[in-house]
């Protein structure tokens, strides 16, 4: 859980500043910030269930 | 077409001096450099975020880094054990007053095993190393904003 929580986290801060500094209107940055707080997320989440079945 | 190109070129104005102090301020301060431009909104998004990664990262227990040659001279500098610590180096710096105070006050430097040994002590490196990194770039659009090149 603590693990997740760092990943959200760290998740969350960088898609802050990347949405933050692209776009060029208040709506288009909310939804870039969002989707790249998503893709941080899932392929988080699916490198771990990758690297889970890994020996 | 070549030209053209640098026609286009010429038509690129240099940045005024006062870009450049405004992002020299954003690099010393995380989120300065925002204020600067009254950008409020984003100096406080922007330079909290930093903020608050620099400080997670060091209560997980992460390592800041610097460049202290084993051996001295230039000998020393030039040993690969030396070399490697450079870009970690280089992003911990993008933090600016934040690893500077951390360097005179000699916290987060420390190689003490114990800390090592903590279950996030590599996220607290990573959380170090991608605030200096995070800062670079909000540093580079308040540049952008201070020289007209953005809104």
């Amino acid at each position: 859980m603590r693990h997740f929580l760092a990943m959200a986290l760290f998740a969350l801060l960088a898609s802050v500043v990347f949405g933050a500094i692209s776009k060029d209107t208040p709506r288009d940055r909310w939804i870039y910030g969002a989707k790249v707080f998503a893709e941080f997320m899932v392929i988080g989440l699916v490198l771990g269930w990758l690297l889970y079945f890994i020996p | 077409m070549v030209k053209t190109e640098r026609l286009k070129a010429d038509e690129v104005e240099s940045a005024p001096g006062s870009a450049w102090l405004t992002g020299l301020a954003a690099w010393f301060f995380p989120g300065g450099g925002h204020l600067i431009v009254r950008q409020w909104g984003r100096a406080a998004l922007m330079g909290g975020a930093v903020w608050l990664c620099f400080f997670v990262g060091l209560a997980m227990g992460g390592h800041l880094f610097d460049v202290t040659p084993e051996q001295p001279g230039l000998a020393g500098l030039l040993q690969w054990a030396t070399i490697i610590q450079v870009p970690p180096t280089i992003a911990n710096l993008g933090t600016g007053v934040l690893y500077i105070v951390s360097w005179i006050m000699d916290s987060g430097f420390a190689d003490d095993p114990q800390q090592a040994a903590r279950a996030t002590y590599e996220y607290g490196n990573t959380f170090l190393l991608i605030a200096g990194l995070l800062n670079y770039l909000v540093m580079l659009d308040a540049f952008d904003i201070a020289a007209g090149r953005k809104s």
